[in-house]
């Protein structure tokens, strides 16, 4: 079943009037892992923000669908984005320190998620739900981590925690926005492991975020590649890495040094992303850095539709 | 062959913090314990680990912000670094920092901050400075004609290039590296990556090179010392750590950056422990997928392998 469906999403700041993503579309069904990687200012966490209604009011969204199921979430007023952020999509942070509330422990986080939802609920039946929460994502001594306070818990532990607070109300998309970009490596891997199973279990879509295209490669069914605010190429993941066919998304590859592959130079790309002011005037927003540009590459238009934005592909 | 003598020669330096932790409570963390290691010329030495494994500590101790408790660091010319003169290690040892948009003083132009580290000669007319400082801002990849712009004018690849000039501008012997590429994109890093191999090449420089991403440890180090909690757990050439590693935390690393080619590693179980606790034996024993009771019980001592290889870990070797 088809649980977003996203054509044609633009996100354009108001004043100068910049488009900042433009032509953004993809589908999520249910049970699905979609990965969405990117460097920064790509848009990735634009785009996750506006299915979430969290985008300030200087930007404005439009879209040809903007769907979740069957209801649009274009243009809801606050008491209709509040039904439904945490019950239908919920979204994990990137700095898991800084989303939780300094002041309040995690039990009281917690049950204000669940009461959000849920306020005909008893207080048992409340710390019921958060100890079953905790549990499923891998939290020991429950009742001594209730009572603690974010600055008590690790990062790993505090991502788990955020992880159950967005679980709380049994939403069936999760955005995951590079939740692991803060932790250390080995607690990367729990994190990530443990959203996986997490989705297979409670029959969630994720969408993962991240700049690291190989750890997207290892958790993720399909990949979009996002570059200056629209994805230049998507496809399955192994496929996408074995035989990438936009010159940035190759690019990418090759900028990685790799310690199993023979011993060469990682090649960067020459010059920078350019502002959503530059990448106005620009048919190709990748031409002015590409081994492979052209001169129809400054005067014709890209279709929209095909899955590689690209005149020339690989 | 004779061995060369090492350009810094680090001897059991150990390194504890008191801090409060509630009303006159107070607690240790033993950040370095009997941390020693040579570092060679014109070599790589990467230093992997993760939170409160003691790698920024052990940085903060080779640049002189912090002095350690106890243990010496020896040069080639048999002085102590610890005991020389704040200039004097300036000339010795620098360092590029982990964030290009909080390292560089927002206030000062960028030929400023590079020329700051040579207020210390006297001896330079300003003709000299100014021509040392474009010359090497060139090198870097930064055109002299925007040396009186500030650094909110440039990318996080052009400030770290800005970095480099400034830890390079005193021709030190050794640069210290403390993440100095985790916070830029891909494509940038691997400028910067290329940028510090040439470098090396030219200036024979020694780099310490900190990093939590082990491809990038892996390509530009000769020899990697991997930590945890404060101490050494094990050290070897690149090609050893990455395809012989020994310990069983180097193994969880590698697998957890690398799963497809590590799957017969055990997983970790468990977090992080608390830097605060003392422990007998293994600081490793409660993660540990082999621990068995002697671990636990003493001092862990290293065993040594021929080629230079050396493993803290009672059950591996």
């Amino acid at each position: 079943m088809k649980l977003l469906e996203i054509k044609g999403l633009n996100i354009t700041l108001k004043t100068p009037r910049l488009p900042l993503v433009y032509d953004m579309s993809f589908e999520l069904s249910e049970g699905e892992i979609l990965g969405i990687v990117g460097e920064s200012g790509c848009g990735k966490s634009l785009t996750n923000h506006a299915i979430m209604g969290l985008l300030p009011p200087e930007l404005e969204v439009e879209a040809d669908i903007l769907n979740f199921k069957e209801d649009s979430l274009l243009n809801l007023s606050p008491s209709q984005w509040q039904k439904h952020r945490g019950a239908n999509i919920s979204m994990i942070f990137q700095n898991p320190m800084s989303a939780l509330n300094p002041c309040w422990t995690i039990e009281y986080q917690l049950k204000e998620a669940i009461t959000a939802h849920f306020p005909k609920l008893s207080e048992e039946e409340k710390t019921q739900r958060c100890f079953e929460l905790l549990e499923k994502v891998g939290i020991t001594a429950i009742h001594h981590r209730l009572q603690s306070y974010p600055h008590q818990l690790s990062g790993g532990m505090c991502q788990r925690v955020m992880i159950a607070q967005a679980l709380a109300c049994r939403p069936k998309v999760l955005l995951a926005d590079e939740p692991t970009t803060a932790l250390d490596v080995t607690i990367q891997k729990q994190i990530l492991d443990l959203l996986t199973e997490l989705a297979k279990s409670e029959g969630l879509a994720l969408v993962l975020v991240s700049h690291d295209l190989s750890l997207i490669s290892r958790y993720c069914q399909r990949v979009l590649v996002m570059y200056a605010g629209t994805v230049i190429e998507e496809g399955q993941c192994q496929k996408l890495l074995n035989s990438p066919q936009h010159p940035y998304t190759k690019g990418l590859l090759n900028a990685h040094p790799d310690p199993f592959g023979p011993k060469k130079r990682p090649m960067a790309i020459p010059g920078r992303v350019p502002s959503p002011q530059e990448a106005l005037s620009l048919k190709c927003k990748f031409s002015p850095r590409c081994f492979n540009k052209k001169p129809e590459c400054e005067e014709q238009e890209i279709s929209k539709t095909s899955s590689v934005k690209c005149l020339f592909p690989l | 062959m004779k061995k060369t003598s090492p350009l810094l020669s680090v001897q059991n330096i150990s390194k504890s913090y008191t801090v409060s932790s509630g009303f006159l409570k107070k607690e240790t963390i033993y950040a370095l314990q009997q941390v020693s290691f040579d570092l060679q010329s014109n070599q790589t030495l990467g230093v992997v680990g993760e939170s409160g494994c003691g790698k920024s500590t052990l940085a903060k101790v080779l640049l002189g912000i912090e002095s350690p408790d106890t243990g010496a660091i020896y040069t080639q010319k048999g002085n102590n670094l610890l005991e020389l003169s704040q200039k004097e290690r300036a000339k010795t040892i620098q360092m590029v920092f982990q964030d290009p948009y909080s390292s560089l003083n927002p206030r000062k132009t960028i030929f400023e901050s590079v020329a700051t580290p040579l207020s210390f000669n006297k001896s330079l007319s300003k003709k000299e400075i100014k021509d040392q400082v474009l010359g090497l801002l060139d090198r870097v990849g930064i055109s002299p004609d925007n040396a009186k712009a500030y650094p909110h004018q440039f990318s996080g690849g052009q400030r770290q290039r800005i970095g480099l000039a400034r830890g390079l501008i005193t021709n030190p012997e050794i640069l210290i590296c403390d993440e100095a590429v985790s916070a830029l994109d891909v494509s940038i890093q691997a400028d910067i990556l290329n940028l510090l191999v040439d470098l090396q090449e030219e200036r024979k420089l020694a780099y310490l090179f900190i990093s939590h991403d082990l491809s990038v440890v892996h390509y530009l180090s000769h020899t990697i010392l991997v930590m945890y909690l404060g101490k050494i757990v094990e050290m070897g050439n690149q090609e050893t750590i990455l395809r012989g590693a020994k310990h069983p935390y180097t193994q969880s690393l590698l697998k957890s950056c690398y799963p497809e080619k590590f799957s017969n590693f055990s997983d970790l179980k468990s977090d992080l422990p608390s830097p605060f606790e003392c422990y007998t034996g293994c600081e490793f024993a409660s993660r540990c997928p082999y621990v068995a009771d002697q671990c636990r019980e003493k001092e862990i001592p290293f065993h040594y392998f021929s080629d230079g290889h050396s493993v803290s870990c009672l059950l591996r070797h």
